[in-house]
């Protein structure tokens, strides 16, 4: 057997992965040899890391798709654009993370190293093309997050959302290696290009392995991206992590696990009757959006909120998921059936322009999920104080009672994040929703649209509840504020609600670019 | 010779203990054994279909799987003695001070 | 008379240099609002007061030149959909804003004559109200959060009049429901007053949702359309489906010029002998998610839809809820937003999209009858109010159901013409009690006041001359403008709806009286006779020149508005021919589908003297009632007479008792159980707090589910999974 030449231009892609890793070890590195009390520097150097592979990422947004590593990872527009949102992910969660560690005593380089490993397998996560690539990359991001939610050692909370991300996280992987195994076993291939090839052959002789494989991936899947009936954990872990952690799983983990399901099932849906794909996608979407917003709404733990509320953003992109599966014209057999009608295409679109359209609204929503959701935590991380935690009352609704009159920058940043999350013009995720909801509207996927409008209206209530509180409620007399200001905490604060606002009135550049990024891929 | 169907079968049934394993056993150092019972449950699947199919990534598969599970091992094994050591028991049914 | 029409018709600017400016009439409040907002607290009050109005006054100055501008015969803009030019338009198309698919949407703004006039009541209102404000609000802590507020407000409202897309008329549809809602909680203190204003929010909300659903659907028909039209559609001068198509894909399909050539292509005929258009209202649309209903039918839909979204902005029935606890907000809050300008969107919407709503009668008979039970039932209400500012809550929603009965019959000109005469005099009559509260010690009560006139004579008076143009008398211009609705309404039969017109025109008949009799009970009560025992300052100060000031001017305009309603250009009423041009397109699809009816004939001295005896018979009931039986007042001023005094005395007291009986008493408790049954029963407590209600409790008992058990949560998963494969296994193991 001869052994495979690997040519050098196939590390390219590699590059902004392997700057996130340097950097790891750079700030581990840091720990092991200088021995300076102050670490005043770690966040910057993180944040230089981080910027670095953005930049990176985002020259070789335009390159044509092509495989690398015979077909194990692709280069291409979609995996720079998500590498791209994990690195505004990871820069703001970088930047709210100085302050935070440093009130608590506990910045050290492992933290940001974690992080910036976790990092490197989401942006690994976005490219590879590979069941077990895939795989891997899954845990390599899982491991670091496993390890960064317990990394505070105070109280009981931060274990306990440690042991409960990482049981059940194992128990999804390997749910999802199983359902890989079967995949193989029907195929007889782990690469996703060599599958496409067979999958219809391998349909007509074990359809049951086939489907049941995909089955368990998608069960794998739905639980990093937080779907029901796969989102129990996320209330609790992102309740227990420290706060700066809890954002880059929302926001990071969350882009990467899209990613990759997207790209499995682009594939699966191509080799099957894609009305399954729909079903599962829609299904999920339905009961996401519907239970994720329901449960938010009785809660007075912001965080717990916002975590139940990121369970309803995960199904409002799982709406623009559904949408890639919708095609022109009616598949042969009994397809999918939505009230009665199977869903086609809004007469005159090509089934590319409607799946680019959707894949730029899902895009465009992770980038506007990130910027805001990062954002509303980086407010609850400014704003919780260490000795709170333990009680569980650190992040109460009370706690941002009169806001506006002790901290108005603070306050309007965080009304601007809800408004965002609210889905209220001109903030990006208005447009977000916008995007999202007219291509389920274009792919005659106007039920799930219809119920993403009407959650979207009852999930109005309990954002607004915090603006209402902080804007609306007089401050407790014994009150203070933590004073540990950082330069980071203002700094990710200005940027992300800079970013909400400026992309949400003049989102042109941003999804003119996603556009050409969505069509040069799929186009190929 | 064995005919692959029973390696498969085998493998279904070792997975369907893990799981079964993960969500009844109360003690968890047993319900992390449990998940690694599942994943060898994948290995073997893979390895069953390498051998039918006489195709080396599926055993190639099994040994990452193992390198991974290896890690997770070290990861969770740390998790669970920083569950022991700020609670002092390590029942599942405790471990639940974050809910509703 | 030449020289000066000409005068009139020649814009001192040039048109076009003009409309490369018009982004300033936002850009000056939006900058006012960010100085105030962020410089504010170091500015000092002075100054805040400056820059909010002069940033309104700027606005002002430039909206009167495009008023000018847009009677110029040189004004036209030019239609990206079909080749053509709009007279009398001035546009400006910024570039795109975003792109989604075929799906365009760009920066741009339009003033036609409807933008025009409305301009100027944003503006000038406005800008009276600020300068109102500055004494106003000078005793209160958040005085620069305030005028930040009322600026962003205007600059909202000018963007929503402004907008020649739906897309940004949405954008400042809901940023005036946030400025709104910002300023309703502005005593953020008060519980009561912030629920307020997250109750006016949410009531919004549906009808914003309502909004966005209708305006997808419209995206979605117009692009039907496009792909299923011929050019048998596009006979009409200037008309072909390549420019059609051309346009889209530049301007997108929710850009006002795009509905409009929609509309038209929708119903032009076949010529004789010609080709066939292959679309009408009646084809069922042959393509995408809504195949197979009609174009006709959806447009139903997407108007009423529209009609939801207007009423919750507008206040009427079911949403109308919100605006009487809007009260909540400071008194020049109420005058601008919720009397002149914001609450008037939903009537300013339909106008907007005239062209659209004359297709469907089943929608312009809906709209018509929504507003005049909102008219009838708000008036009843107010029968009962005692507060003076919830009296004239009511009363707007009431004349906001007058206006929609306009729009829903078609009397487009009518119904903006009473929201132009409604917003001078409610703002007047706003300011008026907000004025009679600075001197009273912030009293609102009615019934403890009394005898105010005598203190506040400039006050008085300006409140007087509001009070009788809402109450329709003669020469004032709220009786033209009533006038000219029910007028309207009577000339007009829908088809295939006919019972309508009567319906609504005896409503609004009995609206009129109403209106005038509640009216003229609150003047009565709080300006004249004696000074309630129970008042809480002994003498009331008038207030000083800067709030006189606005009342008095806009006194003046519910006087002189009466201009637009006289006969003097080619025989039509001046804002009949003033907003011509922007109703021909509803005429041209009135004419070509015979959807409304309308006889033309004058307003005669009958119809004159009728209104004027509906107004009278109104007024004079309050008066008679309120003058000299209201029971406080009885014996106070018993006339001195003869012998026979104290019998009389005693039937006077006798028919009081029936009066209360006969009819205080039943309309009383007939608006009570209107006002608990319908607004706090209903509408609050089911509609709104109910579905809130329910869906809490869901969410409260679905979290219970959340057990913090891991191994519940792994269940959970694994439940779903095995579910999943064992569906595979039946449906791909089974034969």
């Amino acid at each position: 057997m001869r052994v495979p030449s690997i040519p050098a231009a196939d590390f390219l892609p590699l590059v902004p992965a392997i700057i996130l890793l340097v950097g790891a070890c750079v700030l581990l590195m840091t720990e092991v040899f200088l021995r300076s009390p102050s670490r005043g520097y770690q966040a910057p150097l993180s944040l230089f890391f981080t910027g670095l592979a953005g930049a990176v990422s985002l020259s070789s947004a335009f390159e044509p798709a092509r495989p690398v590593f015979q077909g194990f990872a692709a280069q291409d527009p979609f995996s720079s654009a998500v590498t791209l949102v994990v690195c505004v992910a990871l820069g703001l969660a970088v930047l709210t993370s100085s302050g935070f560690l440093r009130s608590r005593n506990a910045e050290r380089g492992e933290f940001y190293a974690l992080m910036l490993f976790a990092a490197s397998g989401m942006s690994l996560l976005a490219m590879s093309t590979e069941l077990i690539t895939l795989f891997i990359n899954i845990e390599v991001l899982s491991v670091g997050t496993y390890a960064l939610t317990s990394y505070l050692r105070r109280g009981t909370r931060p274990a306990e959302a440690g042991f409960k991300y990482f049981i059940l996280g194992a128990f999804s992987s390997a749910i999802l290696l199983y359902g890989a195994a079967l995949l193989y076993g029907a195929t007889g291939s782990t690469k996703l290009s060599e599958m496409a090839v067979v999958l219809p052959a391998a349909l007509a002789a074990q359809p049951a392995l086939v489907y049941a494989g995909a089955l368990l991936v998608a069960g794998g899947f739905a639980f990093k991206v937080a779907a029901v009936p796969f989102h129990m954990w996320t209330p609790d872990v992102y309740e227990g992590a420290p706060t700066p952690v809890t954002a880059l799983m929302s926001a990071g983990v969350k882009a990467a696990a899209f990613a990759a399901m997207i790209r499995v099932f682009l594939v699966l849906g191509k080799g099957m009757d894609p009305s399954v794909p729909l079903a599962l996608f829609s299904g999920l979407a339905y009961l996401t959006m519907i239970v994720g917003n329901l449960l938010a709404l009785p809660q007075r733990n912001v965080k717990r909120m916002l975590a139940y509320s990121s369970i309803g953003h995960a199904g409002y992109l799982l709406v623009g998921v559904a949408a890639l599966f919708v095609t022109a014209e009616a598949p042969a057999g009994d397809g999918f059936r939505f009230f009665g009608a199977t869903p086609l295409l809004a007469p005159g679109l090509s089934e590319v322009a409607a799946r680019a359209d959707a894949l730029k609204g899902l895009l465009f929503y992770l980038l506007a999920y990130t910027v805001t959701t990062v954002g509303s935590f980086g407010v609850l991380a400014a704003l919780e104080r260490s000795e709170d935690e333990p009680k569980g009352t650190a992040w109460d609704l009370d706690r941002f009672a009169g806001l506006a009159q002790r901290r108005p920058g603070w306050a309007f940043a965080m009304a601007v994040f809800m408004l965002s999350l609210g889905g209220v013009p001109p903030t990006v995720g208005f447009m977000g929703k916008l995007l999202i909801f007219r291509s389920a509207v274009d792919t005659g996927l106007v039920g799930l649209a219809v119920v993403g409008v009407l959650t979207s209206a009852a999930a109005i209530y309990y954002y607004l509840r915090v603006v209402v509180a902080m804007y609306m409620r007089p401050a407790p007399e014994d009150e203070r504020i933590p004073v540990t200001l950082s330069w980071g905490t203002e700094l990710a604060l200005a940027l992300s609600a800079l970013a909400v606002v400026v992309l949400g009135i003049l989102p042109g550049t941003v999804t003119d670019w996603l556009q050409q990024a969505s069509t040069l891929w799929l186009g190929q | 010779m064995v005919p692959t169907s029973n390696y498969l079968l085998l493998a279904a049934a070792l997975f369907c203990m893990g799981m079964l394993g993960v969500l009844v056993r109360r003690n968890a150092l047993v319900v992390f054994m449990c998940v690694e019972l599942m994943l060898n449950a994948s290995n073997l699947t893979f390895l069953a279909f390498a051998r039918h199919r006489g195709d080396m990534t599926g055993h190639i598969s099994a040994f990452f799987v193992i390198a991974v599970a290896a890690a997770e091992a070290a990861i969770g094994l740390a998790i669970v003695i920083a569950v022991f050591r700020s609670r002092g028991t390590l029942n599942v049914d405790d471990i639940r001070t974050m809910r509703h | 008379m030449n020289t000066l029409q000409e005068f009139f018709q020649t814009s001192p600017v040039p048109p076009n240099t003009l409309a490369q400016g018009l982004w300033w009439i936002i850009g000056l409040p939006l900058l006012g609002a960010f100085v105030c907002g962020v410089f504010g607290k170091k500015l000092g009050r002075a100054n805040v007061s400056l820059v909010a109005s002069a940033a309104v006054g700027g606005s002002l100055l430039i909206s009167l030149l495009a008023f000018w501008a847009v009677n110029d015969v040189r004004t036209a803009a030019t239609s990206a959909y079909a080749a053509l030019r709009t007279p009398y338009t001035l546009a400006v198309d910024s570039g795109t804003w975003f792109a989604v698919g075929d799906f365009r949407v760009n920066f741009g703004l339009q003033v036609d004559h409807l933008t025009a006039i409305l301009l100027l009541v944003i503006t000038g209102v406005g800008f009276l109200i600020h300068v109102y404000s500055a004494e106003y609000m000078s005793h209160d802590d958040g005085y620069w959060r305030y005028f930040a507020y009322l600026n962003l407000f205007v600059a909202m409202m000018l963007t929503l009049v402004m907008a020649d897309s739906l897309v940004l008329l949405f954008v400042g549809w809901e940023g005036v429901g946030l400025c709104s809602y910002l300023l309703i909680g502005f005593w953020y203190s008060d519980a009561a007053k912030a629920w307020a204003g997250r109750k006016a929010f949410i009531t919004n909300r549906i009808g914003d949702f309502a909004f966005l659903i209708a305006a997808f659907l419209l995206v979605t028909l117009v692009a039907a359309f496009e792909s299923q039209a011929t050019r048998a559609n596009f006979g009409f001068p200037g008309g072909s489906p390549t420019t059609f198509s051309r346009g889209l894909d530049a301007q997108g399909p929710l850009h006002f010029e795009a509905l409009k050539t929609f509309s038209r292509a929708l119903v032009t005929n076949p010529t004789p002998g010609g080709a066939v258009a292959a679309v009408t209202p009646d084809t069922p649309i042959a393509t995408g998610p809504l195949k197979d209903f009609t174009y006709g039918g959806v447009l139903t839909a997407v108007l009423l839809l529209f009609l939801l979204g207007a009423s919750g902005k507008s206040a009427q029935l079911p949403l109308y809820v919100w605006l009487p606890d809007a009260m909540a907000g400071p008194t020049p809050v109420s005058a601008l937003i919720h009397a002149a300008t914001m609450v008037t969107a939903g009537v300013y919407l339909f106008c907007r999209l005239n062209f659209l709503l004359v297709f469907s009668p089943v929608a312009m008979g809906t709209v018509a009858v929504v507003g005049a039970l909102t008219a009838l039932i708000a008036a009843l209400i107010a029968f009962a109010q005692d507060d003076i500012k919830k009296v004239l809550a009511y009363s707007t929603v009431s004349q906001l159901g007058l206006m929609f009965m306009a729009v829903g019959m078609g009397v487009f000109w009518a119904a903006i013409f009473h929201l132009v005469t409604h917003a001078f005099f409610k703002a007047c009559l706003f300011l008026g009690a907000g004025s009679v509260m600075h001197g009273n010690a912030d009293e609102t009560d009615i019934k403890r006041l009394g005898g105010v006139g005598r203190e506040m004579k400039w006050t008085a008076a300006t409140f007087g001359v509001a009070t009788l143009a809402i109450t329709g008398v003669l020469p004032l211009s709220g009786f033209f403008s009533k006038d000219a609705i029910l007028h309207g309404i009577h000339q007009t039969e829908l088809f295939g709806l006919p019972w309508v017109g009567p319906l609504v025109l005896r409503l609004g008949q009995l609206v009129a009286v109403c209106t005038a009799f509640y009216m003229t009970r609150l003047f009565v009560l709080t300006f004249w006779g004696e000074r309630s025992p129970e008042a809480r300052a002994a003498r009331a100060h008038e207030s000083g020149a800067t709030m006189v000031g606005p009342l008095v001017v806009l006194a003046v305009l519910s006087v002189v508005a009466l201009v637009y309603g006289l006969n003097l250009i080619n025989g039509q009423p001046v804002m009949e021919n003033f907003l011509g041009p922007v109703f021909e397109p509803a005429r041209r699809v009135v004419s070509a589908l015979g959807t409304v009816r309308v006889e033309h004939g004058p307003i005669g001295v009958g119809g004159y003297a009728q209104a004027w005896a509906l107004a009278l018979l109104g007024a004079g009931a309050a008066c008679f009632l309120y003058l000299r039986f209201y029971p406080t007042r009885a014996g106070q001023q018993a006339p001195a007479a003869v012998a026979a005094v104290r019998r009389f005395t005693q039937n006077k007291f006798y028919v009081d008792e029936l009066y209360e009986l006969l009819f205080i008493k039943p309309l009383k408790a007939l608006s009570f159980v209107l006002y608990k049954v319908v607004d706090a029963l209903l509408i609050d407590t089911v509609a709104v707090r109910g579905t809130a209600w329910v869906t809490t409790r869901v969410g409260a008992a679905l979290r219970y589910v959340q057990t913090g058990n891991a191994q519940a949560y792994a269940a959970v998963m694994a439940l779903a999974l095995v579910g999943g494969v064992a569906y595979v296994i039946v449906r791909f193991l089974t034969p």
